[in-house]
């Protein structure tokens, strides 16, 4: 997981005035006060994925999709309206495919996305709100066609990353 | 004075609004296809999703032991030669009395899975 905080928020200036007036004369003395409330963003992941094994009986009743619905991502943000987005670091090979979808409570999820070829990334949850959200669920899909006889185990590396 | 507000100005403007939030998690997806040779029989379980029952009527005079593989790999108890499990196996000859009037046994397996 990688954290970066940044000063998105705006740093307020005020100027504190003190003011001594004093009959027939006068002195003044100013503050410039910063403050500053610094943006979250943080993402994490419960781990990888089981293995997708797409099991094949070499007939038309084959399988030809698997699912795995076994880990979790987790947010923190002060922020409004961040979205969460996935790239693929490697096309996936000719003839399968590989989708995301991402359950979310504060944000809108985009339903599944396919990432077989998508090396710039693309939006999985948009709109999500300030606050947190935990353990919801990532559902990856990895399907072959019917052409495909067999394959040896392969695996790509997903980075998803929540931004503004 | 002035030169104290340009600076505030500066971190109002340059920190964050400049280059964003960005939080990002990675994870590794491993997959394959495997060609698993199952029964036609295990391929019927699977499309149906529940038990079935397939009568399989071998020729005169074949014993259960003689059941080829080729017809769906029953073997007469147990398991299958490709290791499926099956809940039930049944064999059945037919009556002495066929066999004493000269007629070769009839074998017939039942099996439910």
């Amino acid at each position: 997981m990688k954290v970066f905080w940044g000063g998105w928020f705006a740093a307020l200036g005020i100027v504190v005035s003190s003011v001594q007036a004093i009959a027939g004369g006068g002195a003044a003395a100013n503050q410039l006060l910063f403050m500053e409330v610094k943006g979250v963003t943080r993402l994490s992941v419960s781990g990888n994925p089981l293995p997708l094994v797409i099991t094949k009986a070499g007939d038309a009743l084959s399988p030809v999709s698997v699912i795995d619905g076994s880990t979790h991502y987790s947010l923190v943000t002060n922020l409004e309206n961040v979205r969460i987005s996935a790239s693929i670091n490697r096309q996936m090979p000719q003839g399968t495919s590989l989708s995301v979808r991402l359950e979310s409570l504060r944000g809108t999820s985009c339903g599944e996305v396919d990432l077989s070829q998508a090396t710039s990334p693309r939006v999985l949850v948009s709109r999500i709100g300030r606050g947190t959200e935990q353990g919801s669920r990532i559902f990856y899909t990895f399907s072959a066609s019917r052409e495909i006889r067999e394959m040896q185990s392969q695996s790509r590396t997903i980075t998803l990353t929540l931004t503004d | 004075m002035k030169s104290r507000l340009l600076y505030a100005l500066f971190f109002m403007l340059a920190p964050g609004a400049a280059f964003g939030q960005e939080a990002s998690a990675v994870q590794t997806v491993t997959f394959s296809v495997r060609v698993e040779h199952r029964s036609a029989l295990s391929a019927l379980k699977a499309q149906h999703g529940e038990k079935i029952t397939r009568t399989i009527e071998l020729p005169r005079g074949s014993e259960p032991s003689q059941a080829p593989g080729g017809l769906n790999g029953v073997s007469y108890a147990g398991k299958s030669s490709t290791g499926d499990d099956r809940t039930s196996v049944n064999v059945q000859k037919e009556p002495e009395n066929n066999i004493r009037q000269g007629k070769q046994p009839r074998c017939v397996i039942t099996v439910t899975e």
